[in-house]
């Protein structure tokens, strides 16, 4: 790992000429103003997470040192494939731009970045912890036998303060290194840090790296503050209490070593019948799909109409039988009513793909 | 904020951390305490006129530095360690007492020659310096009446009531009061509890009478269920540390309440010159006992709580809550005295001076009083009756009689009730 403190971080600008993405370049999106390392820039290519705009070349600010550590891509082709066929198996009346064939034609692999964070704390602290012990009582109860004793043990917490220096060095702690990495967890789920690996320059032979949108110098605070806690978290642990009331740490922070994680998502999109397009993503690990699938109301339109065409036929049929006195008119009333059933019925596709659609829309568009 | 010289480190679960804890509060050695006059070198005793030390021989006198301290200190939890230690003891060694007669147990002021037991007034004991397995008191009430007020209250308390000889304030002199510290256990503890029974509520009914071919109203018994939830907190609930074989607890109890606000930390200086009974009611039987009177409470309050007091079925589930004990000293002053060859004891509370104890009862005087209670009743019976057999106005007389004698007879089994109960103390 680098042994360059964050308050070091060069000012430098630089494009592509760093030994770790050698031969890349930086491109922005202009629709969704990302930033990402592109393997070559031979090819103008969609941006690889909106895929609304071609990606234009960019001066970006890129740290000299290759990630630390990343997460693999667990998903192949195949894996892909059922993926996406079980996400849309249940989509009523499918767009036709939303097929599993045309989605795999257009998915992008793209890896996006974590700080960690390495540090050494030094100080003092001083806490209220919370030790367990257990005291004896008694339940009684009282009935026609009179009173009955059971004996227990009950369980109390005893607060007592407590004081100690800290000298622990913290590994790989992870901070945030988009602006909106707590929502994009909630739409595509967490990864398994532990299954990380240490950074593959081929990586970025083929995909494409999203470039941290805020720096280290933004992020000290955030990065103290959870040191804080994970210090917190071990002197409960090893002042050997079950609880705690105010733990203060006192101390520095020295030594802060800023690497990236990268870990791997899969972007695909769709256009619906309105012309937009709509983007699905893919956790790289985990699998879970995150998007909207529209149905499509012109199917839907059709179905309906189809189903509505065969009892308004025989409906009409019946008026006019018994206009010429071929059927009597009176008794048209029941099979009448039960053709008008099935009219009503004939509806329920329509309305079937637009409530799937409204709870769809209802859902964020992926950031 | 935290001084770090009142912390010691202790051992760490993670390197890198160290752990630093509060350094235990040191008991003070219990040295032997010379208790010596610095001026003329005879012995030292606590005096109960000057509530301090002084010497019997120059009149030196030194004040004890009573730390006062609050009602609610100095409370210990049942823990489990607690319990063991309370069945195991705690190894301390101390000078005791044993009174062969009676069995009591007692701790004296070191060197004193014991000569005989204040429960039973036996001189049939002996000092042995022994092993005891007792706590320590955490706190004492200082005596507040002095022994010289005793005798005019003892006067008081020996004169009143009429059922006792008459002899008996003239022939029994009450001039040595022992002072006395007794043991106590003062237990803190909630209880909680739901209660549920079926309580009889009385309705009017209307009914088909036969008979009178009529509907009538009547009175009728029906059972309803009712339930309630009820809390109730104990401070300082006492159950006395002496066996009850050598003191009556009827007698213990009539001597509350003691002022525990005035409660100071133990300090040997009270005990020197004075003696006190280590307790032998130990303390899981004291809390078994202290749950025992709180169960038979809990049990009238289910039932007050109740619509009616009359109820049936009644089951309650009662936990008990944040539950503390201390183990404390309380004064009270014993004498005894003779009358007619038999022995009784009087106690004093040494807070409050309240008196109380075992008084003789003239049998004749009370068996006399039940006849002067029954006769007037039965004697108008008598005169109404051959007034009645002659056809005469005998009536009223005999009617009269009759409530004057189940009047005499209310009264009579009252008085013998309470004579007796003054002899069974």
């Amino acid at each position: 790992m680098s042994e360059m403190p964050a308050s070091a971080i060069p000012e430098e600008k630089l494009t592509a000429e760093v030994i770790w993405m050698s031969g890349s370049a930086v491109a922005s999106c202009p629709q969704c103003k990302r930033l990402f390392l592109l393997p070559n820039q031979t090819e103008t290519q969609l941006c690889p997470l909106c895929h609304r705009a071609e990606l234009t070349s960019h001066a970006g600010y890129v740290r000299k040192e290759a990630p630390e550590a990343i997460i693999p891509l667990r998903l192949k082709s195949a894996d892909l494939q059922k993926i996406l066929s079980d996400f849309l198996a249940k989509t009523p009346y499918p767009e036709a731009d939303l097929n599993v064939e045309k989605l795999m034609s257009r998915a992008r692999v793209v890896y996006w970045p974590l700080w960690l964070v390495d540090g050494d704390l030094k100080g003092e602290w001083t806490a209220t912890l919370g030790f367990d012990y257990q005291v004896k009582t008694a339940k009684e109860s009282f009935g026609n036998q009179g009173w009955r004793t059971t004996d227990r043990l009950r369980t109390q917490t005893n607060f007592e303060p407590r004081l100690g220096y800290l000298d622990r060095h913290y590994d790989n702690l992870t901070v945030a290194a988009l602006r909106n990495q707590q929502k994009r967890f909630e739409q595509i789920g967490t990864y398994e840090m532990s299954e990380s690996v240490a950074y593959q320059s081929d990586v970025l032979a083929s995909n494409s790296l999203q470039l941290p949108e805020i720096e280290p110098q933004e992020l000290l605070d955030v990065a103290k503050s959870r040191l804080t806690r994970l210090a917190e978290k071990d002197i409960i642990q090893a002042a050997s209490a079950q609880h705690h009331q105010n733990v203060q740490y006192n101390g520095d922070y020295l030594n802060l070593n800023w690497t990236q994680m990268l870990m791997p998502l899969v972007s695909t999109s769709y256009q619906d019948e309105k012309g937009n397009l709509q983007t699905l993503v893919i956790n790289g690990q985990s699998g879970k799909v995150y998007g909207r699938r529209l149905a499509s109301m012109e199917k839907a339109k059709k179905w309906t109409l189809g189903l509505m065409l065969i009892p308004l036929f025989f409906l009409l049929g019946m008026v006019i039988l018994s206009l010429t006195g071929a059927w009597d008119f009176t008794s048209l009333a029941c099979p009448g009513f039960s053709l008008l059933i099935l009219i009503g019925l004939a509806l329920i596709p329509l309305i079937r793909a637009n409530n799937w659609n409204r709870r769809e829309m209802k859902m964020e568009e992926f950031r | 904020m935290l001084n770090k010289d009142d912390f010691q480190e202790i051992k760490s679960a993670l390197p890198g951390i160290s752990v630093f804890a509060p350094k235990p509060i040191k008991k003070e050695e219990s040295q032997a305490k010379s208790y010596t006059c610095p001026q003329c070198g005879g012995k030292l005793a606590y005096d109960l006129l000057t509530s301090g030390l002084a010497c019997q021989h120059c009149g030196y006198l030194a004040a004890i530095r009573a730390k006062v301290i609050a009602p609610t200190a100095g409370k210990n939890e049942f823990t489990i360690e607690t319990m063991n230690m309370a069945d195991k003891g705690w190894g301390k060694m101390r000078n005791l007492l044993h009174c062969h007669q009676c069995g009591a147990e007692l701790s004296y002021p070191q060197g004193t020659v014991a000569s005989s037991c204040p429960y039973c007034g036996s001189n049939n004991v002996n000092v042995t310096l022994s092993e005891s397995n007792l706590f320590q008191p955490q706190a004492l009430l200082p005596f507040a009446i002095k022994p010289d007020q005793l005798p005019q209250f003892t006067q008081a308390w020996m004169k009143d009531g009429w059922m006792h000889p008459s002899a008996l304030v003239d022939s029994v002199r009450l001039d040595k009061f022992i002072p006395f510290y007794l043991p106590y256990w003062a237990f803190t503890s909630g209880i909680t509890f739901d209660w549920k029974a079926e309580v009889a509520h009385m309705v009017s009914e209307r009914y088909y009478d036969s008979s009178s071919k009529s509907w009538k109203t009547r009175q009728v018994k029906v059972w309803r269920w009712e339930d309630g939830h009820i809390r109730k907190q104990y401070e300082n609930f006492l159950v006395s540390g002496v066996n009850s074989k050598r003191l009556n607890p009827n007698l213990l109890c009539e001597l509350e309440p003691f002022d525990m606000t005035k409660l100071v930390a133990f300090d040997p200086d009270y005990l020197v010159g004075i003696n006190a009974n280590a307790y032998d009611v130990d303390l899981n039987a004291a809390w078994a006992e202290a749950k025992r009177q709180m169960r038979e409470e809990a049990r009238e309050l289910a039932i007050n709580d109740a619509s009616n007091s009359e109820v049936r079925n009644l089951s309650i589930d009662m936990n008990y809550d944040s539950e503390k004990w201390r183990y404390l000293f309380l004064p009270v002053y014993i004498t005894l005295y003779n009358f007619k060859e038999k022995q009784y004891q009087i106690m004093a509370n040494g807070q409050t001076g309240k008196i109380f104890g075992q008084k003789p009862i003239d049998w004749t005087k009370v068996w006399l009083a039940i006849v002067l209670m029954i006769l007037p009743g039965l004697l108008m019976i008598l005169i109404g009756l051959p007034a009645m057999a002659a056809g005469g106005s005998g009536t009223l007389c005999c009617g009269l009689g009759l409530i004057l004698l189940i009047v005499g007879i209310v009264m009579a089994v009252s008085t013998y009730n309470k004579a007796s109960k003054w002899e069974k103390l």
